[in-house]
């Protein structure tokens, strides 16, 4: 729908060279965990509670409580639409859905001496990247052009030919030479570096971000009753990485003047994204007193070795600049000096995450027609400070480290600490349950204008009877997050868009014991 | 959508095929309780008949059903079963010249050292993005700038007519002030006294050369051609 809106199409060759940015970083560690259907209608609660499968991700200690083994599979399927807010103009997004996967695979209890190992093989999707965000809306203080016109103001040069050589300016601002959209100009006697999109006074921008892929997460754990009172657990995390995202963003003229050098521009970039992630988690659980367990999880860095494509096209229309019939131009990023770079690879490390959990367990006995229930909290910090990029292969020196420093002290700088809850509880009728629970993520920025969480309503049934368990859950998201669609120099100010994902996901766990 | 229906119709085909020892009686809850798996009530068997087994019993017992078989057939392995599989079994060969795995090495492997330690060797080169132009321009100082402009000075979207003409809004944003590292401060530092960036917070930045240097095109816009770079030039434009 939205694509109608641009008139250009642009050939896209293969352009491939580095562009991860601190938003990147987070997209790869700010996400929640799927569990099986039990698990997400208790809001994700499992460092304490155990007994489920989805214990093998957060805490693995949890899985200690099989003396059974069970074989589980959790479709599920998403839905939602997103909105965005842009300098006052509110603009819907498309309906979206997807299917996707919850924590599946096997578990394998009561092995070894007093039947007190488990093991556990589970696959889920950790983070999903299918979503789109769009907005647009007036704006009449700047341009995207005005950091790259920057970027050729401070490269050394007045000649743009010399700056589109230069290996050193990056090729969106090569493009946005290359189009004349940014350039040189002689105003009253002295010479000056302009956007021609700045000549406007109000200009109409959007931004359309389409994306696919997601993490999935093979995990193989242990957990191990020490005696009644401890249980421990680790387990081994192997991610499989995969983003595809395309980003279009139209700069257009507002005013409707046609002898203003400007009538529009368009940025169209395509990003891909692949690689792998390995992770170790160990917890404990403690029960000081029957039907009360506390739990403690420590879940390491995900060390992600990356392999990521650029491929990008940018167009400007500079009305009469040129005459009538030269007022277009394109380019692709291959056809500018350097943007036929082969591909880059580098590592990501994201944040460690500590979690307490505590949990109550109504009627632990193993007569299930007295079970009555179980309530469950826990409380999650990471700091997203700790992201930080790193070379890929070869020496890890002071040379090597440099080109991503400037990353990680944006990280440093524009993230923080946080703490995450998830709550919920259980009510049980011999083969019936009934369940509610709530998550909320908070905010990964240090700066509170920027608005980001993630929060979770969650409920659901479950019946198991004759070895076959059944759940079935809904979890709503009311998610927040910001865009900026490009970002300017102090002392001048940033814009940036307030984007909503509002949404559900149905959760179906089908399990047998074995 | 069909391959997301093809793994479901999968799923429940393995769910219906899976066998389960709670069909009758209470099927237990790990969360709450879960008592160890229920034993057999029978007479176990050792049943060891698709064991693949390499123990000693194993080639006796085959050496003599193929003996048994035929007295002469199978004489020229007698060797081999009568003493050769200790040998082998313990090492009897291994870091010998004559071991073709290690004096292959030893000759003609680039990377194997004369005291027979193989060693694989992977020449990765490191990796630098000195010289590889980023698709965008990362800048630490634009990540650290807190001033946020996220309101017009007086038009909407759906208000707005073009030809409106626009009084540009009178901000007075300022740095918060907050510590941001050295690397920041090298950059605001970093002027080029030879020009010269306004620092105006509320208008577009005029960005101006002192003194006046000669450009590739004028404010009139007239053809692009290189003022004496070498290499890839943008293309000439306005010249019909």
């Amino acid at each position: 729908m939205k694509r109608k809106i641009y008139t250009i199409i642009f050939l896209l060759f293969s352009t491939i060279t580095f562009s991860q940015t601190p938003e990147d970083a987070l997209k790869l560690s700010w996400f929640q965990l799927r569990g099986t259907a039990r698990n997400q209608a208790i809001g994700g609660a499992m460092a304490s509670l155990g007994g489920d499968a989805t214990a093998n991700h957060v805490n693995p200690a949890g899985l200690a409580f099989f003396k059974t083994s069970d074989f589980i599979l959790t479709p599920a399927f998403r839905f939602g639409k997103g909105r965005g807010l842009f300098r006052g103009t509110d603009s819907k997004g498309e309906n979206q859905t997807q299917f996707n996967l919850g924590t599946s695979g096997l578990v394998f209890g009561g092995f070894g001496q007093r039947a007190r190992n488990s093991f556990a093989i589970t696959v889920t999707q950790q983070a999903d990247f299918n979503y789109t965000s769009y907005y647009k809306g007036l704006n009449d203080y700047s341009s995207f052009a005005e950091p790259l016109a920057d970027e050729f103001f401070a490269s050394g040069t007045t000649d743009p030919n010399v700056a589109i050589n230069d290996p050193s300016v990056s090729l969106l601002t090569k493009m946005a030479l290359w189009t004349y959209l940014v350039d040189t100009a002689t105003k009253n006697g002295t010479l000056n570096v302009i956007a021609r999109s700045e000549n406007p006074s109000v200009r109409e921008q959007e931004n359309l971000v389409e994306s696919s892929g997601g993490v999935t997460e093979v995990n193989f754990g242990w957990g191990s009753e020490i005696n009644k009172k401890w249980m421990a657990g680790i387990s081994l995390g192997i991610n499989i990485i995969k983003q595809e995202r395309r980003t279009y963003f139209h700069e257009s003229d507002a005013t409707g003047d046609t002898n203003n050098d400007f009538n529009f521009l368009t940025y169209d970039e395509q990003f891909t994204l692949k690689g792998y992630g390995l992770n170790l988690r160990g917890g404990l659980i403690f029960r000081p007193k029957e039907y009360i367990r506390l739990g403690l999880a420590v879940h390491s860095p995900t060390w992600m070795p990356l392999k990521e494509s650029t491929r990008s096209g940018f167009a400007a229309h500079l009305d009469n600049l040129f005459g009538p019939n030269d007022a277009y131009d394109s380019v692709a990023s291959v056809e500018v000096p350097g943007g036929n770079q082969s591909e880059f690879k580098y590592v990501l490390n994201s944040p460690t995450k500590i979690m307490i959990s505590g949990s109550y367990v109504f009627r632990e006995v193993e007569d299930i027609a007295r079970q009555k229930g179980f309530i469950t909290a826990d409380i999650e910090y990471t700091n997203y400070k700790w992201m930080y990029y790193a070379p890929y292969e070869g020496e890890r020196n002071d040379v090597t480290k440099a080109p991503f420093e400037p990353y990680n002290d944006a990280i440093d700088a524009i993230y923080k600490g946080t703490f995450n809850f998830r709550v919920g509880g259980e009510l049980k009728f011999k083969t019936i349950m009934g369940r509610a629970g709530f998550a909320y993520y908070t905010s990964p920025y240090k700066d509170k204008e920027l608005k980001g969480r993630k929060m979770f309503i969650s409920g659901g049934l479950g019946y198991r009877n004759k070895g076959v368990f059944v759940d079935l859950t809904y979890v709503h998201r009311l998610n927040k997050d910001v865009n900026f669609p490009y970002r300017v120099n102090a002392p001048r100010a940033n814009t940036f868009a307030d984007l909503k994902d509002n949404g559900g996901n149905v959760i179906l766990t089908v399990g047998v014991k074995i | 959508m069909k391959r997301q229906i093809l793994l479901l119709a999968i799923t429940a085909a393995a769910l219906s095929s899976c066998t389960t020892a709670y069909k009758t009686g209470q099927t237990p809850d790990d969360v709450y309780y879960s008592p160890a798996k229920p034993q057999d009530e029978y007479v176990r068997v050792e049943d060891d008949k698709d064991e693949y087994r390499y123990n000693d019993d194993y080639y006796d017992d085959r050496y003599l059903r193929m003996k048994v078989h035929n007295r002469v057939q199978w004489n020229y392995l007698d060797d081999w079963y009568g003493y050769d599989r200790y040998s082998y079994r313990y090492n009897y060969y291994y870091g010998s010249f004559y071991n073709p795995y290690t004096s292959w090495n030893y000759y003609y492997n680039p990377y194997c050292y004369r005291n027979n330690n193989v060693i694989i060797y992977n020449p990765k080169q490191s990796h630098t993005i000195a010289n590889v132009p980023k698709p965008r321009n990362f800048n630490l100082a634009s990540y650290t700038n807190a001033n946020y402009n996220n309101a017009n000075s007086g038009v909407r979207m759906n208000s707005f007519k073009p030809g409106t003409t626009v009084t540009r809004p009178a901000y007075n944003n300022t740095n918060s002030g907050r510590g941001f590292s050295n690397t920041v401060k090298q950059i605001f530092s970093n002027n080029n006294s030879s020009s010269n960036r306004s620092n105006d917070s509320s208008n577009p930045p005029s960005r101006s050369y002192t003194p006046s240097s000669s450009g590739s095109s004028g404010s009139s816009g007239s053809s692009g051609s290189s003022s004496g770079s070498s290499g890839t030039s943008r293309p000439s434009r306005g010249g019909n």
